[in-house]
């Protein structure tokens, strides 16, 4: 067993199968001889996010080792229970995202950037900058700008 | 942040030593004051303030969040027990840049990813190197608009911009004019010092034109050129120094001058240095190599994994013909286990070539055969051959089918049998079916099958499959007719993106909104393609998933309330990025 504390002092305990999922966590079990004693501070992880990081690894830890895919990224999600957990508010989203590269969980990683790209999806610039609460700092003479460098883009 | 200052400051380094051009100028008086570059000019300083303040002010509201961050930590922390503590929305532009990088390469429509550029300078910065990275355009139109915004941009945007393309992928072009695709390439060569690759593999070419644009690109890598037939004498006189800059290699008979024909020492010491050489295809070969010279010729290409063989539609088992089949089995029996990609045309297909392919070539992806309207075996104890009007082949596909597990692309034309008996040709394409787990394109032209085909279609292969051609002899059976069953199929193939049937069949399909129907001529126009050059093909080579984005379906209702969705309007197959 592994001993884990987030960011905000919560103590959680795991077996080293589902710790392995992270690169960060396995190499850090590896050097240190006595992570079960010594609890591993995780100082960028908060605990809810932590209870969800876990909960990933739990549920994939019996996973096959992917081979690289060739060819196109396609940000289509299949499997439904990943779905279903990324059901989630979207500062949540970016703090599990941030927990995934932090603890280099690739494949979390890559369902977190998948479900961000779904979102980004079919929309327009204003769309965008509204559901990402994003302000617009180019001027308007910038955006002409841009848009007349992308004029190539459209036909797609 | 450092790597966007260095651009910056290398942006005002550049606009300063303009500055000082133009100040020293006006001091000479040797441009006006009214001279419009001077409000370009001062358009271009604006730009670079503007950047610098904005990373300025990104700096400080970095700093101002960690800050932030600290005193939140020391309040809140303990209180928190559900994961949605945050409803700070705009978040996003917190993660890292290699993290939103990675999320933008997951928008694989070009006006989509354009789109993200608009939306802030951060997401410019980190979305523009992904959508210049590597264009695949349809029209030569959206090309110029492409060389225009790179060529008329300021410098540092030129530069810049130009630096970005690292591929150039001509696959999907629509056009017949190869003067202005040639002189287009040349004049990307110039913005772009950092191509690697070039995909040309829909454009007939000039063997000096290719060689033109080989030329100019210094830091090419490989440039796949298949499609453009090449006579031995292009390739030898005019290719033979960029041999291992080439992917694919399509070689014709030159029929009119049958000169300058090469020998098997200087085909040896062509395919010597032919590293990166994928794909081979012979198109009505005739030569004066001997098949053992030419086998060991091909044999010194390393990464060999595709060939493909056109012969004519004949009976005569003239030299061409000999010299393909003798070639093709000595191959399959040395080299069979590293092919990926195999293609039939013509007669060149005895039933001893498919068992030896059955045999030899476990790893087989992609399987195109046409097949001949009669057939012919050779008895080499005879003096004639004996010719029948029936394939004799149906143990060696259903060998095939059984033994090259791996096929994902299927194309077969003109599977017939005997008298319209359906049976034969149905066993074959069932174990197909029930074996190759991935096959995801299936063409099947003008065969002699049944709709009970469909149904184990339906049953094996509804994961993977992704596009279906089908059509059969003379409409003898005409799925038409057995509109349920074709239903199904499009009803439970859930990845089925583009569907082609015969003209004939009229039927009015419930097509799911994803899904393209085409009349079988359509399909060939879509990707541009000359009738012997089978697209599957290009499906193979795109290496890219169809995603279809058709925004012009004209809804209606028919009596029953239901929608019916009309498809008239081509669709707009989204480029993948490889």
């Amino acid at each position: 067993m592994v001993k884990l504390t987030s960011s905000d002092g919560q103590e959680f305990t795991i077996s080293k199968e589902v710790a392995y999922q992270s690169v960060l966590l396995k190499n850090m079990i590896e050097d240190v001889l006595d992570s079960e004693e010594n609890p591993i501070p995780l100082p960028n992880v908060s605990g809810p996010i932590l209870v969800k990081v876990i909960e990933y690894a739990t549920h994939h830890k019996d996973d096959p080792v992917k081979p690289p895919v060739d060819g196109p990224r396609t940000s289509e999600i299949v499997d439904e229970w990943d779905k279903e957990f990324m059901n989630i508010d979207q500062g949540s989203l970016y703090e599990l995202i941030l927990a995934a590269n932090y603890l280099d969980i690739k494949d979390l990683l890559d369902l977190g950037c998948k479900t961000v790209a779904n979102m980004i999806k079919g929309k327009k610039v204003e769309e965008l900058r509204k559901l990402f609460n994003i302000q617009n700092d180019f001027t308007p003479e910038e955006e002409e700008q841009i848009k007349k460098e992308n004029a190539w883009c459209e036909e797609h | 942040m450092s790597y966007q200052y260095e651009n910056l400051l290398y942006e005002a380094k550049d606009v300063l030593n303009d500055t000082r051009i133009i100040i020293d100028s006006i001091i000479n008086n040797r441009i006006q004051r009214t001279d419009s570059s001077l409000v370009n000019h001062i358009k271009t300083i604006d730009g670079i303030i503007n950047n610098i303040n904005y990373y300025e002010k990104t700096l400080h509201s970095k700093k101002r969040i960690k800050i932030q961050h600290e005193n939140e930590v020391e309040t809140e922390n303990k209180t928190l027990t559900t994961i949605s503590r945050s409803q700070d929305k705009s978040k996003i532009n917190t993660l890292p840049d290699e993290v939103l990088s990675k999320i933008f390469k997951y928008i694989n429509y070009y006006n989509e990813l354009s789109d993200c550029v608009l939306v802030c300078k951060k997401w410019k910065l980190l979305a523009t190197p992904i959508l210049y990275k590597t264009p695949a355009i349809f029209s030569i139109d959206s090309w110029t608009k492409l060389k225009c915004a790179i060529d008329f941009s300021s410098k540092p945007v030129k530069q810049y911009l130009g630096s970005l393309i690292k591929n150039l992928n001509f696959v999907r072009l629509e056009t017949t004019n190869s003067r202005s695709v040639e002189s287009l390439i040349i004049y990307l060569s110039k913005l772009c010092p950092n191509i690697e690759t070039i995909n040309l593999s829909s454009i007939t070419l000039d063997g000096s034109v290719i060689r033109k644009i080989i030329d100019n690109y210094p830091n090419l890598q490989h440039i796949d050129i298949s499609i453009n037939l090449l006579t031995e004498k292009i390739i030898n006189k005019t290719l033979a120094p960029y041999i291992h800059k080439i992917k694919s290699l399509h070689i014709e008979n030159d029929l009119l001058s049958n000169q300058d024909l090469i020998s098997d020492e200087e085909f040896k010491a062509f395919t010597v240095r032919a590293k990166q050489l994928e794909e081979i295809q012979f198109d009505f070969f005739m030569s004066h190599l001997t098949v053992e010279g030419f086998n060991d010729a091909i044999n010194q290409i390393p990464n060999l994994t595709g060939v493909g063989i056109v012969t004519e539609d004949s009976l005569n088992f003239d030299d061409e013909l000999m010299f393909s089949v003798k070639f093709i089995n000595d191959y399959v029996i040395n080299q069979g286990e590293k092919l990926t990609k195999l293609f039939f045309g013509g007669s060149t297909i005895l039933e001893n070539t498919l068992n030896l392919v059955a045999d030899n070539c476990p790893n087989l992806e992609t399987f195109g055969i046409e097949l001949p309207s009669r057939f012919a075996t050779l008895d080499q104890n005879e003096e004639e051959e004996i010719n029948h009007d029936i394939p004799l082949c149906y143990n060696a596909f259903l060998k095939i089918a059984s033994k090259c597990v791996k096929i994902k692309y299927l194309e077969i034309d003109r599977l017939r049998s005997e008298e319209n008996n359906t049976s034969y040709c149905d066993k074959v394409m069932n174990e197909f079916f029930i074996n190759c787990n991935e096959l995801s394109v299936l063409l099947l032209r003008e065969s002699t099958l049944s709709p009970a085909v469909l149904e184990t279609l339906n049953e094996h292969c509804n994961e993977k499959l992704e596009i279906l051609e089908i059509s059969t002899i003379d409409n003898f059976v005409n799925f038409e007719n057995f509109p349920d069953v074709m239903q199904r199929v499009i009803n439970n193939c859930k990845h089925l993106r583009i569907l082609s049937l015969p003209t004939e069949d009229n039927t009015e399909y419930n097509l799911p909104e994803d899904l393209c129907l085409y009349e079988e001529t359509d399909l060939l126009n879509i990707w541009n393609v000359k009738k012997q050059l089978s697209y599957y093909r290009y499906y193979a080579n795109m290496n890219s998933r169809i995603i279809i984005n058709d925004e012009n379906d004209i809804n209606e209702e028919d009596e029953n309330g239901q929608t019916i969705v009309h498809r008239n309007v081509v669709p707009r197959i989204a480029f993948i990025r490889i």
